[in-house]
């Protein structure tokens, strides 16, 4: 992993507060489900698990944060050896930049899948997410290109033509 | 029922096509390090959209059988290996190869994954069916119970950290809840939008759970360059690569790890990845020469390979008796399942009984299918090995979202994939497996509305009454101490071994 270990008490802590905060906002939200009162409604309404959930959600999130307080205190009584680097999180997206550029690059294709159509938005993606995927020193334009055609062609041809599921088509028609 | 079965698997050319051409490219699957059987199931889904139920579900068993034990070329000529499953073939099929029997271990490993899935595939045929009769009594209470239980052993079972494990599940759960309410069909949590209003799909979730997070882990290592070393001795399986007396001294060996390995499938969460590393263990202490172990004996592979291959069918049998499906191979097949209208539970035999008895065959099938293709065409699945990730790994999303876009022609389940993807990402740098979410996803449900159609009977209606409920609990509670316990001699053990 790239965060390596002295992070792991950071990281139970970071996971301990956004569980918190998923599950006091599911907690809040679930005042808004309407509880059907008619008759044969069940003693335990629609709102009732959702509460439950939650709530056991709630006191994990507590666990998680504990645990990560225990760490920090064995982790700062300890003398480190490893130098805690500063990573700001310019640098940290730095170094996982292809992770980045691969959520955008399915965002765009997700994005243009309606407007542009699949066929199109299918070439672009594999030749752009081949490239990402690939080691600088080792990419080739001309193969990477050949394969998003070929395959994104015969996957339109077989679902289209052959297996007649509706894929987006776009403006263009294909 | 069984004749039709039957028939509708070996009379049918189309059928018989498809399960040969679904073993081939699940080995291959297998194979490569990084895809595993779970992907093959997703990408090749929405290719049976078309396909009859049981040409398609046919189709998906045949590519989770040659998916789980495609592995065991990997794990034998790369050390690596192919899918989790194989993770224990490596400890003795490489040093095999090392050795100069990178043929006889390759045989040995096909021939015994052979075995393991009749003994899997005959225990299922078996067992589900009178499960399925015993569960068809079952009411609100049991099903609540069985969710309890279930929930309980899914979160005791993955992995080491019970607490991110329960996290898991319940976040599964709570996805689960969006949607209209079971019983009243109230909308929760759907933020007036009318996409919402009927939940996330299974399907979608474990594509992007499954699959995004897979091309995420590849981005990830890009820069980190890693050689892949293909033994180039001589992988020339001759006859099977062993002898008969060799076969039949590690029949016994073979069985009981089939049987571990049914036996860990059913249990939910866990599957071939444990199962594998358990016969493993266990052949290795109950052995009249433990040291060799590790060496390269035969003894090592026959238990890996006879174990996950038997996981398989142990898997199934909570899948069509229940609906719970055992780890995300079936929790994938679940999804197809449902794509071809056969709900699975308890009615599965009485109302779709003539598809089940053709998955059986259809499994066996595909067994006989893998073995032939693995014993002559392994040049061919070497040569395939080669293929890189990063050319693979693309066309594969782009064949998940036409499988989520083709499900029911909506953009919003392609936004589901990126988002699940998203979150698994996040899921796995924090160290919460994903597995439980799928089964806290499946059970979710199941478990809210069997407790309030329970809330409305207590009062007519005891648990005194349903002592199959009392048992549930009552090995709940005993799963929950032991592996509590467990969880915290493994926590001192651990901090034992980092201060020293």
């Amino acid at each position: 992993m790239i965060w390596g270990v002295t992070m792991t008490y950071k990281s139970n802590l970071i996971t301990g507060m956004i569980l918190m905060i998923v599950s006091t906002a599911y907690y809040a939200l679930s005042f808004q489900i309407e509880v059907f009162g008619g008759s044969g409604a069940t003693a335990l309404d629609s709102r009732f698990m959702p509460r439950v959930w939650s709530a056991l959600l709630f006191v994990l999130s507590i666990i998680l944060i504990i645990r990560s307080m225990k760490q920090r205190k064995k982790h700062l009584s300890k003398e480190d050896v490893n130098i805690k680097r500063k990573r700001s999180f310019m640098t940290i997206l730095k170094e996982n930049r292809e992770v980045a550029m691969t959520f955008i690059a399915l965002a765009i294709y997700i994005v243009g899948l309606q407007r542009v159509g699949f066929l199109i938005m299918s070439v672009l993606y594999l030749f752009f997410q081949i490239l990402i995927l690939t080691n600088k020193e080792k990419r080739n334009l001309l193969l990477a290109g050949i394969v998003s055609i070929v395959f994104a062609v015969g996957i339109n041809y077989i679902f289209v033509v052959w297996l007649r599921v509706m894929l987006p088509r776009g403006i263009i028609g294909f | 029922m069984i004749l039709e079965g039957f028939a509708s698997v070996f009379l049918d050319p189309v059928v018989l096509a498809l399960i040969a051409v679904a073993v081939a490219i699940g080995i291959i699957f297998g194979s490569i390090p990084g895809l595993t059987a779970t992907m093959a199931i997703v990408m090749f889904l929405p290719v049976t959209y078309r396909m009859t139920p049981i040409q398609g579900i046919s189709t998906l068993v045949a590519l989770y059988i040659g998916g789980i034990s495609g592995g065991l070329v990997s794990a034998i000529l790369l050390n690596i290996p192919g899918t989790p499953s194989s993770v224990a073939t490596c400890f003795d099929g490489r040093p095999m190869a090392e050795n100069g029997e990178a043929g006889k271990a390759l045989g040995t490993a096909v021939v015994f994954s052979f075995v393991g899935s009749l003994v899997g595939i005959a225990l299922l045929m078996f067992i589900s069916p009178m499960l399925a009769s015993i569960a068809i009594k079952f009411g609100a209470y049991e099903y609540t119970a069985l969710a309890v239980m279930a929930l309980s052993l899914v979160v005791a079972l993955t992995g080491r950290d019970m607490t991110k494990g329960f996290v898991s599940a319940i976040l599964g759960a709570m996805l689960a809840t969006v949607g209209l309410a079971p019983i009243d069909s109230k909308a929760r949590y759907t933020f007036g939008l009318v996409d919402l209003t009927a939940g996330f799909k299974l399907l979608v979730l474990l594509i992007g759970l499954f699959a995004i997070t897979e091309i995420i882990k590849y981005a990830e290592s890009v820069r980190k360059e890693k050689k892949l070393q293909i033994s180039n001795q001589n992988t020339e399986i001759k006859g099977f690569g062993f002898s008969f007396k060799e076969f039949i001294g590690q029949l016994p060996n073979s069985i009981r790890s089939a049987l571990l390995g049914v036996g860990i499938g059913i249990l939910p969460g866990i599957g071939g990845a444990i199962s594998g590393t358990v016969a493993y263990t266990v052949a290795k202490n109950t052995s009249k020469y433990p040291e060799k172990f590790g060496t390269g004996i035969m003894d090592g592979v026959v238990a890996s390979e006879s174990a996950n291959n038997g996981t398989i069918g142990g898997a199934m049998i909570p899948l069509l008796s229940l609906g719970i499906p055992g780890d995300a191979a079936t929790a994938m097949l679940l999804g197809g399942l449902m794509v071809h209208n056969v709900a699975p539970g308890p009615l599965i035999f009485d109302k779709s009984g003539s598809i089940v008895y053709a998955i059986f065959f259809a499994m066996i099938l595909a067994s006989l299918a893998m073995l032939v293709f693995e014993l002559f065409g392994m040049k061919q699945i070497i040569k395939v090995l080669k293929i890189p990730s990063n050319y693979l790994l693309p066309v594969i999303v782009v064949l998940t979202v036409v499988g989520a876009i083709g499900d029911s022609n909506r953009i919003f389940d392609v936004w589901g994939v990126l988002l699940f993807g998203l979150m698994g990402y996040g899921m796995i740098k924090a160290g919460i497996p994903t597995i439980p979410m799928i089964l806290g996803f499946i059970l979710g449900p199941m478990f809210e509305s069997n407790v309030r159609k329970m809330s409305q009977l207590m009062n007519t209606d005891s648990l005194i009454n349903h002592p199959i409920a009392i048992v549930f609990y009552i090995i709940t509670v005993l799963v929950v101490i032991l592996s509590v316990r467990g969880n915290i001699k493994e926590a001192k053990m651990y901090e034992k071994m980092k201060t020293l």
